[in-house]
């Protein structure tokens, strides 16, 4: 058997093939140029099989969670301070950054990683927070009331808490790891703006409804060793060092280091704005994840 | 028979174009529509959902995990196996036809070529040549582990492909960048400089060129030795004394083809099966030959002695 295949024809074959290809896909629902926003099933394990709270990604929806965990829309909406919202289902978890942005004074972050904490608080299924990732007192109080929290589990988030106030923009309060107890503790906030260091405002407040969380102040950036929780069938648990780069910190500041400008670039992967920029609202204004550059320049340090 | 000659390489040029073209607009689609704005009849898909190294890459996390790894989607998993049977029928006809990175090398090595005229293309000695044909595949393992290990796209952090079809969304890293412009810039040197030496996708398509079915043969009965078929590759291999094209670095744009480079009809072919035997010194069935010794002429006229086929300098 002998055949050619000469150029007009294999022209044809190339664009008749991705054509054909493409349309066949289309054909069969194996055509996706967005995400399915399908999180990835855990493998090993008691939970083998559930969908994995870490597979939550910027790009989901609140929609997508409850679609892939069973969270209530209406409670992740209570529960990040967006019931005000007129789509909430539509709202992302990426968003949650921006719409958290006014915590200046707080080194923790209420983002993709808070709600990746969250669902695996809710529905029970162990997972590792960041060392810098926050919670908001609204979703404790979902969690609490929707009897979701175990002893050790609370213990575990309270260093994380940040109490957010009328529909969660504005941030009064940052949690630290003083140990505080559980039930109606003291709330000490700090109002936005107010220097990370050097002296809080302080003001003890009533502690907000329902399950109180403890929230103090210790004037200076949070600290904490690694806390940790068991639940028995694992926990959330958080575990972490000083945080470096703060919701205020420059880029100026980590030039300080003795880090380059190149260096700084290629973490951002595009020019590095004015030294004096605020690394926070620079990433908030480009639409990038402020805690994975932060992480990504913290590691630069020398 | 020149006519011929340009038809044929306008049709892979204008292949090559569209294609070029496509993914310009859709990335421009895919950055305008965050402005609420749409190119009509194109996709806007981001260049990784559409990108048939993201399937390759995703394989393992595919595989093991069962999801894709971030920015990558269901398309790249279908246009790779699209790419990959191609490959099995005509070889790696994607980077010679299809790649928009390859054409803009290409565009640009006819630049190269305009300044540097024979010099060009032969720059890089064939004892590092030789060597510097295995980064690809080093390349190729790099990206495979790591994206494996880390679930990332750590190729974006480095690939002149999105960095060519993103530069002005300042989504692209200085590294890439830097690749970018050290491709444009060495093709005015060397003729494909990524695809031979770096490019990953191109080290795994250029495996399939040891099973394709559908080869570049040449008919050593009708060749007149003239090495126009060598001259014409674009990747430097010696068409001249092989009967079958398995290189790995053959890409099938068909310039050494007879429907190209080759002066002789019907002896460098892309073809299945074997070329009629024919003797040495008589005339082929195709047309050029019909009448009289054309392959003789040919010879004759190319400078090449007919007896021990060696060319007369």
């Amino acid at each position: 058997m002998k055949g050619y295949i000469k150029s007009p024809l294999l022209g044809a074959l190339i664009v008749g093939l991705f054509a054909g290809g493409i349309i066949l896909s289309q054909v069969l629902g194996w055509w996706a140029t967005e995400s399915r926003k399908v999180a990835r099933k855990i493998t090993t394990g008691q939970f083998a099989g559930k969908a994995d709270p870490a597979d939550i990604r910027g790009s989901y929806s609140l929609a997508d969670v409850e679609k892939n965990f069973g969270v209530p829309v209406k409670e992740l909406a209570k529960a990040f301070g967006l019931e005000q919202e007129k789509a909430p289902a539509s709202i992302r978890a990426k968003d949650l950054e921006g719409k958290f942005a006014g915590l200046s004074a707080s080194t923790l972050e209420i983002g993709t990683d808070s709600l990746r904490l969250f669902v695996a608080l809710y529905v029970g299924i162990p997972y590792k927070a960041k060392e810098s990732t926050g919670l908001p007192d609204t979703a404790y109080r979902v969690l609490k009331e929707a009897g979701k929290l175990k002893p050790e589990e609370e213990q575990a988030i309270l260093p994380m808490l940040v109490r957010v106030s009328g529909g969660g923009a504005a941030v009064t309060a940052l949690a630290n790891t003083s140990a505080p107890a559980v039930t109606t503790p003291p709330a000490v906030s700090v109002a936005p703006g107010t220097p990370s260091s050097g002296g809080a405002s302080t003001s003890s407040t009533a502690g907000g409804t329902g399950s109180n969380i403890a929230a103090g102040v210790s004037g200076s950036d949070s600290k904490s060793g690694t806390v940790a929780s068991g639940s028995g069938s694992g926990a959330a648990s958080v575990s972490g060092t000083e945080p470096l780069i703060k919701g205020k910190t420059t880029f100026k500041e980590v030039l300080a280091w003795g880090v380059t400008k190149a260096q700084i670039e290629k973490v951002l992967g595009r020019p590095m704005p004015p030294e004096g920029t605020v690394i926070k609202d620079w990433c908030t204004s480009q639409g990038l994840e402020f805690g994975t550059i932060r992480d990504a320049l913290q590691k630069l340090k020398p | 028979m020149k006519g011929k000659k340009n038809v044929a390489a306008r049709i892979r040029l204008s292949t090559q174009l569209a294609f070029l073209l496509l993914i310009v607009l859709i990335s421009l689609n895919h950055n305008l529509s965050s402005y609420g704005i749409q190119i009509p009849l194109v996709g806007s898909a981001s260049l990784h959902a559409i990108c048939p190294f993201g399937g390759v890459v995703s394989v393992y996390q595919f595989v093991t995990l069962g999801s894709l790894v971030q920015k990558v989607h269901e398309a790249s998993l279908v246009l790779m196996g699209i790419v990959f049977f191609l490959a099995i029928l005509a070889g790696p006809a994607f980077c010679g036809w299809v790649c928009p990175l390859g054409t803009v090398e290409e565009l640009m090595g006819k630049v190269g070529r305009r300044i540097f005229k024979k010099t060009y293309n032969a720059f890089v000695p064939p004892v590092w040549d030789k060597y510097l044909r295995y980064l690809r595949y080093g390349v190729l393992a790099w990206v495979v582990y790591t994206t494996a290990m880390t679930m990332q796209l750590v190729f974006v952090e480095v690939d002149p492909y999105y960095a060519l079809f993103n530069f002005w969304t300042g989504e692209v890293s200085l590294t890439a960048m830097g690749i970018l412009a050290a491709t444009l810039i060495g093709s005015l040197f060397i003729e494909r400089p990524f695809c031979k030496y770096l490019c990953p996708y191109g080290a795994l398509l250029g495996l399939f060129n040891k099973v394709r079915v559908f080869t570049i043969q040449r008919n050593p009965a009708t060749c007149i030795n003239c090495k126009a078929c060598d001259r014409a590759c674009p990747m430097n291999i010696t068409v001249s004394t092989a009967d079958h094209v398995r290189d790995t670095q053959c890409i099938t744009c068909l310039k050494c083809t007879s429907e190209v480079a080759c002066p002789v009809s019907e002896t460098v072919e892309l073809m299945v099966g074997r070329f009629t035997a024919q003797p040495a010194d008589a005339p082929s069935a195709g047309p050029d030959q019909s009448q009289g010794s054309g392959v003789e002429k040919m010879r004759a006229k190319s400078g090449v002695q007919t007896a021990n086929r060696e060319v007369v300098k």
